[in-house]
């Protein structure tokens, strides 16, 4: 099996006159494993129903493997289709199941034809033959010792192998997945997860998965795409989308805790401000404008501003909350400067018995300037450059 | 709804006396009594007796406004399968069953099928074919009269018209029964074709696009594999239900041919009503009463034994 690349000009959706995609371009390698990752609703599923054929696009062209494949049915686009509830055929066998694209596409009309297409000449080795490869396809699977049963008789984990074999049979060039885990229960998740990703590694053909979980998105694939409101906002690798996003959004809805938002303004020289304290960094083209100033939540550091290894900006802050998450502590602070907005550290748990004394008491906390990331007002990223180190006595804010 | 038991010898917590607990099932139990008991008179009064009346009735001699009754046993049987005219009836009956529910059943599919598709013009066409099933079938039964009319009639107009002969619809022994089934089908297609669209609408979405991806993307494959075999609780319930109806076949007969001409649409129920209410032979109808609801009943379980063994998917 080959993979066959991907890629999307210009595609635009909407039903009605509602829009659902606004102009996606999106090239998928040959053989590789992208995930679509975004909030539901923000038209990740719609792309992928494109991609197969079940819509049409509004505007824009789709080709598989270098052809353009607009005017193609599902069939006849070399992919095949996992679908969220699996989709398998209640009324047949799980072999019948497996079965159906190669019966479908092997046989002729007349070979296949109910009761009379067994005496078709040509029908009877061909039909050894497809019952050769879903016993393969069922062997690699492991469920061979299913296939007389009936989806209806089957866990949920049995079924999503079953629509696995079933898409791998006609040996596709590409693969589509609709959130396959999300029936699953957490730990057959995880299972599912690894297994996946050994599939793609055997197969080596082009795996196109759609998901809002981002833990699914950041383990399984090499490049994740980021949709949010019917556009294409980064595409990237799990860590590129994680520490270097291009826009606020992606910002909020990677990490599974919540990234830091403090809203700031640049000076004239473009030089922002944390809770009334100027940062060693200039944002050349902001001056003057709103900035917005984030950071993750292990970025920020408790103790001296000399922790970070020069005199970082820092705040002081107190503990309104701690969750002990085992193998880490989350702290929620107020900032003594803006009370009644929320913080959010997170420490290792080996730092458990420095924090423990903290209780509701007073902290200081370090931002290193190195670790923030700038948007404009639009929620575009802005590289900020280096300024001086600001001794911190001369804004009257000495330790 | 629960009972509670009595703390009898004031000992609290879990050890519940053996005592209070069995009081405690029976009142459980004798609760349930009371929850089905108002089902259950009313199936016993209305349901239950009456079948057991007719059962008694069909082996007496009894007639309408008659003091006395004796039992003859089976004699009113006897006389049953003996009897041409009963014969007559069954046999018109079948024929009529026959042709009417497979052809409602195979008209409602297709009209279904060619409807289901439509958007806009959807609610259009239910209506349409489901008026039929509203009407007031002896209202419509005059209107019938006078489109099948021999002479008047504005199908024979258009059979003239086309250089073909008349028919007498409805005089002639060899049509009527036919012309009667036609009517009958008329009526059920609306109601199958609704049964129909709701088993099809029922059918997930996403096993269209599985089997299109798959190759089974439009016409007969689609329908073969997917919508026909999907639809068969739909199609046990149509045909069921259909057949029943069908059995019932009256108020054409009564309006129209009044079993005629020469007994050719002579069916069951018009004859139990001709003994009961005409000849006041209340005995003997009820025997014949009997007969056409073990009809009635054996075709249910036919089609439900043949059937019901593949249909059901578990979910």
């Amino acid at each position: 099996m080959q993979g066959a690349a991907v890629s999307l000009r210009g595609i635009r959706k909407q039903f009605g006159s509602t829009p659902v995609l606004t102009s996606v371009d999106l090239e998928v390698e040959a053989g590789e494993f992208l995930t679509l990752l975004g909030p539901s609703g923000c038209g990740k599923s719609t792309l992928l129903r494109l991609i197969a054929g079940f819509e049409a696009q509004s505007a824009g062209t789709i080709e598989i493997a270098g052809h353009c494949v607009d005017d193609l049915g599902p069939k006849d686009r070399g992919l095949s289709m996992v679908f969220q509830n699996y989709a398998l055929y209640p009324h047949m066998t799980v072999f019948e199941n497996i079965a159906m694209p190669l019966v479908m596409r092997r046989l002729s009309f007349a070979q296949r034809f109910p009761g009379l297409g067994g005496l078709c000449p040509g029908a009877r080795p061909l039909r050894r033959e497809i019952d050769g490869k879903v016993w393969a396809v069922a062997g690699m699977l492991e469920i061979d010792a299913l296939l007389a049963r009936r989806p209806g008789q089957l866990s949920g984990g049995q079924r999503q192998r079953v629509a696995l074999a079933r898409a791998i049979v006609p040996e596709p060039s590409l693969f589509l997945m609709d959130e396959p885990l999300s029936n699953l229960d957490a730990r057959l998740r995880l299972q599912m997860r690894h297994e996946l990703t050994e599939l793609h590694r055997k197969l080596g053909i082009t795996f196109v998965y759609v998901t809002h979980d981002q833990v699914e998105a950041m383990t399984m694939s090499a490049r994740v795409a980021v949709m949010m409101d019917g556009a294409l906002l980064q595409v990237g690798t799990p860590s590129e989308i994680y520490a270097r996003p291009v826009d606020l959004r992606v910002a909020r809805f990677i990490g599974s805790h919540p990234i830091n938002v403090f809203e700031a303004r640049a000076d004239s020289k473009g030089v922002p401000s944390l809770f009334g304290q100027p940062l060693p960094v200039a944002l050349g083209s902001s001056a003057g404008a709103p900035v917005s100033i984030a950071i993750r939540p292990e970025d920020l550091l408790l103790g001296c501003p000399q922790t970070a290894g020069y005199e970082a900006p820092f705040f002081d802050a107190r503990v309104a909350r701690l969750e002990d998450h085992g193998s880490d502590l989350i702290l929620h602070l107020q900032p003594e400067a803006a009370p009644s907005s929320s913080v959010t550290v997170r420490v290792e748990a080996s730092q458990r018995d420095r924090i423990a004394g903290l209780g509701e008491g007073a902290c200081r906390v370090v931002a290193p300037v190195e670790r923030m990331l700038f948007f404009d007002p639009e929620g575009r990223r802005i590289e900020g450059v280096a300024g001086p180190v600001l001794p911190l006595a001369a804004v009257g804010l000495g330790a | 709804m629960t009972a509670v038991a009595p703390a009898s010898d004031g000992r609290s917590g879990r050890s519940i006396p053996r005592a209070a607990r069995r009081n405690h099932a029976r009142a459980l139990s004798l609760s349930a009594y009371a929850f089905v008991a108002p089902a259950g008179l009313l199936f016993l009064a209305l349901i239950l007796l009456p079948l057991i009346t007719v059962l008694i009735l069909s082996t007496t001699d009894y007639t309408l406004a008659s003091i006395g009754l004796s039992f003859i046993g089976l004699d009113n049987y006897r006389t049953l399968f003996t009897d041409d005219g009963a014969w007559r009836a069954l046999v018109n009956t079948l024929t009529y069953v026959g042709i009417v529910v497979p052809a409602a059943v195979a008209i409602g599919l297709l009209l279904a099928l060619l409807v289901h598709r439509r958007r806009r013009s959807r609610r259009v066409y239910e209506i349409v074919f489901f008026l039929p099933v509203t009407s007031t079938m002896v209202a419509m039964a005059v209107v019938w009269q006078y489109l099948l009319h021999g002479r008047i009639g504005p199908i024979n107009a258009v059979l003239s018209a086309l250089g073909l002969p008349r028919v007498d619809f409805l005089t002639d022994p060899e049509v009527a029964l036919y012309a009667l089934a036609a009517i009958g089908v008329w009526q059920l297609v609306g109601f199958t074709m609704v049964l129909f669209l709701a088993g099809l609408t029922a059918i997930p979405k996403e096993l269209y696009e599985a089997a299109a991806l798959d190759g089974a993307d439009r016409g007969f494959d689609r329908f073969w594999r997917i919508s026909w075999p999907l639809l068969a609780p739909t199609t046990l319930f149509v045909a069921v239900t259909t057949s029943i109806t069908a059995f019932q076949v009256f108020d054409t007969v009564a309006v129209l041919t009044q079993g005629g001409p020469m007994k050719a649409t002579e069916v069951l129920l018009h004859t139990i009503y001709l003994e009961g209410f005409q000849y006041f032979e209340v005995g003997y109808a009820s025997a014949l009463t009997v007969v056409f609801l073990l009809f009635i009943l054996a075709f249910s379980l036919i089609q439900i034994g043949i059937v019901d063994r593949r249909i059901h998917y578990g979910g």
